[in-house]
């Protein structure tokens, strides 16, 4: 008996071998029969065969360099801690001088827990004084399960381990991995360094605060941590009695138990900015998508106005160039682009627009200019994401110069 | 720091439990060892799910990190590629839900060095590639779990029960996931002047040889 379509559906322009024997004639009976599906499974393979045929290019050289750009990547310090917005650090300068003014004796009996987070400003809050602490253990602790409760000094934070609770902790980058159980931490924020937790799926950043963290979950007593994505996307932005719980593919903030304060709420508007930017880079981008330059232009120049982070305005330039590119002026965007790479030399924003402006120089008559900027950019990102296809243009452009001199 | 020496159990075909073992206590020489054996499968994937972009290596490196972080957890449940394929399935979709952490850099500025289509003839391969760029460019509009459920059953090859484990989801979500990208893959592609002419012609074939049989 012939299947319907719909009952054929999902067997249609699949690979061949992927299919038993059975569904296969199910299938070749069908076709013969129905022109409609014969034409889906005619695109479905010809789409199949486009995207398999094609190849990423990696060479060995790429993947030897990610390899080595992700064992440093879970090495490495805090990036909040080297890219702490001018608010946060205006923050930690008061509180830095309040503390010298109140003097060592309070200070040390006085807390001053202050967001460790980039996307949000510095606060500083009293919390109740806490026992002393013995000693920081600047160590590193190898995978440790612990059979009974444990309570450890692990660089400036106080750690209580839960029974069959499993961690490691990277005393370099403070870095306490949490593979199953429950931690809870007391961290010192008089040391005003900053401590992380990382789970399988999410991390806790942190200056000062009292917490306790699960796989799944993320409770704080005292103080204020954000909890990212491991790729850095912020999930959370917990302060005092606030609990945070991951879900599989969801993740929510629950049980607000205490009212934001006034300054979180300013904090809160600051990230409603923040996100009124981000949808203009957005827009600007389906607008440039849409070969709509004017609208793209007038929704950068809204950009321009609002308080954009760095990334956020490198990201605003390179659409201008792309704006340039749009319209086939191309001197006006190489000029654009390597605004951008001199400004933003150490974001990915800069290092790809000095490649593109390279690129786009190649054509003729700029080779000269192409040959310098590919010099550049292999001299200022020697290990960069381009620099197998740059040393490759280069090498054919010196090759086409000597030509053309012979 | 300790080479890794018979990595696989012939048998069973997977790593010997004490490579795993070692990778879980975090041996980075163990674990550079199953990543350098695993990268050219994962890139594939995550090539194949996220089209011909400057994104490819930072979703690579970002597999890898999230695998060294989570290495410690894994039960040995299921083989370790499926395992990093699945890490790797998550963090292409993350990349594709939030479009702001894409990169700028055109695709046009970069393809010359980058994806490639593997062909001796120059004219073929450009028109490849451009055949390429106009699919993703499709396949850029549909919904993200869609699009990567199409890519890795209709694509890929790998069974709905697969898919749905790969991307966390239930096998009816992801039954639906795949019929709706392909009908929609399918009006987009005949409503696109550029892509109509390679589908009408696809369709005048699929007629020509069912007439001759």
């Amino acid at each position: 008996m012939r299947r319907s379509c719909g009952q054929v559906e999902s067997l249609i322009g699949r690979p061949a071998g992927s299919l038993t024997h059975a569904d296969s004639l199910v299938l070749e009976q069908h076709l013969v029969a129905c022109d409609e599906c014969r034409r889906k499974s005619d695109v479905t393979q010809s789409v199949r065969r486009t995207i398999t045929q094609a190849s990423s290019g990696l060479s060995e050289r790429a993947r030897e360099r990610v390899l080595a750009a992700a064992f440093a990547a879970t090495e490495r310090p805090l990036p909040a801690q080297a890219q702490t917005s001018r608010w946060t650090q205006l923050g930690l300068g008061m509180v830095a001088a309040a503390l010298l003014l109140l003097g060592t004796r309070f200070a040390l009996t006085q807390r001053a827990p202050v967001v460790a987070s980039r996307e949000v400003a510095a606060e500083a809050r009293p919390t109740p004084s806490r026992p002393s602490v013995p000693e920081a253990v600047e160590a590193d602790l190898a995978w440790h399960e612990t059979e009974q409760a444990e309570t450890r000094q692990l660089a400036h934070a106080r750690v209580e381990l839960a029974p069959g609770t499993r961690v490691r902790f990277v005393a370099r980058s403070r870095v306490l991995e949490l593979a199953s159980g429950r931690v809870a931490l007391d961290v010192d924020a008089s040391r005003g360094q900053s401590f992380e937790v990382r789970t399988q799926s999410f991390r806790v950043q942190v200056l000062g605060t009292q917490f306790a963290v699960t796989p799944e979950r993320v409770e704080v007593r005292h103080g204020h941590v954000v909890v990212s994505e491991l790729s850095g996307a912020v999930l959370a932005d917990l302060t005092d009695g606030k609990a945070f719980v991951y879900s599989e593919g969801s993740a929510k903030s629950t049980a607000e138990v205490v009212a934001p304060s006034h300054r979180s709420a300013h904090a809160a508007g600051d990230a409603a900015a923040r996100a009124s930017v981000a949808q203009l880079l957005v827009q600007a981008r389906e607008a440039l998508g849409a070969s709509s330059v004017e609208r793209a232009r007038a929704l950068l120049q809204q950009v321009d106005r609002r308080a954009a982070s760095r990334t956020e305005r490198a990201e605003a330039a390179t659409l201008v160039a792309e704006c340039a590119l749009v319209e086939h002026d191309a001197p006006a965007a190489i000029r654009t682009y390597l605004q951008v790479a001199e400004r933003y030399r150490g974001l990915r924003a800069g290092e790809n627009a000095l490649f593109a402006a390279a690129q786009l120089s190649t054509r003729e008559p700029r080779e000269e200019q192409a040959a310098r900027l590919l010099s550049r950019y292999l001299e200022r990102y020697p290990q960069g994401r381009f620099a197998d296809e740059a040393q490759a243009r280069l090498t054919q452009l010196k090759r086409s110069g000597a030509r053309n001199k012979d | 720091m300790q080479e890794p020496e018979a990595d696989i159990d012939e048998e069973r075909g997977a790593y010997t439990p004490a490579l795993v073992e070692r990778c879980r206590r975090g041996d980075r020489a163990a674990l550079s060892h199953v990543f350098r054996r695993e990268m050219p499968y994962l890139e594939r994937v995550l090539f194949r799910v996220l089209g011909p972009s400057s994104d490819l290596e930072d979703q690579l490196q970002l597999t890898l990190e999230q695998a060294i972080h989570a290495f410690p957890a894994f039960r040995g449940e299921a083989a370790i590629r499926t395992w990093l394929t699945r890490i790797a399935v998550r963090s292409a979709l993350h990349h594709l839900k939030h479009p702001a952490q894409r990169r700028r850099v055109s695709l046009e500025l970069i393809e010359g060095g980058r994806a490639g289509v593997a062909s001796s003839q120059p004219e073929r391969e450009a028109d490849a590639r451009a055949r390429l760029r106009l699919l993703y460019e499709h396949l850029d509009k549909l919904d993200p779990k869609h699009r990567t459920a199409f890519v890795l059953y209709q694509v890929e090859g790998r069974s709905m029960e697969e898919v749905a484990a790969l991307m966390d989801a239930g096998l009816s979500a992801t039954k639906s996931r795949v019929m709706w990208a392909r009908r929609k893959l399918f009006a987009r592609l005949e409503k696109d002047p550029r892509t109509r002419a390679w589908v009408g012609e696809l369709a005048a074939r699929a007629t020509i040889e069912g007439d001759e049989a």
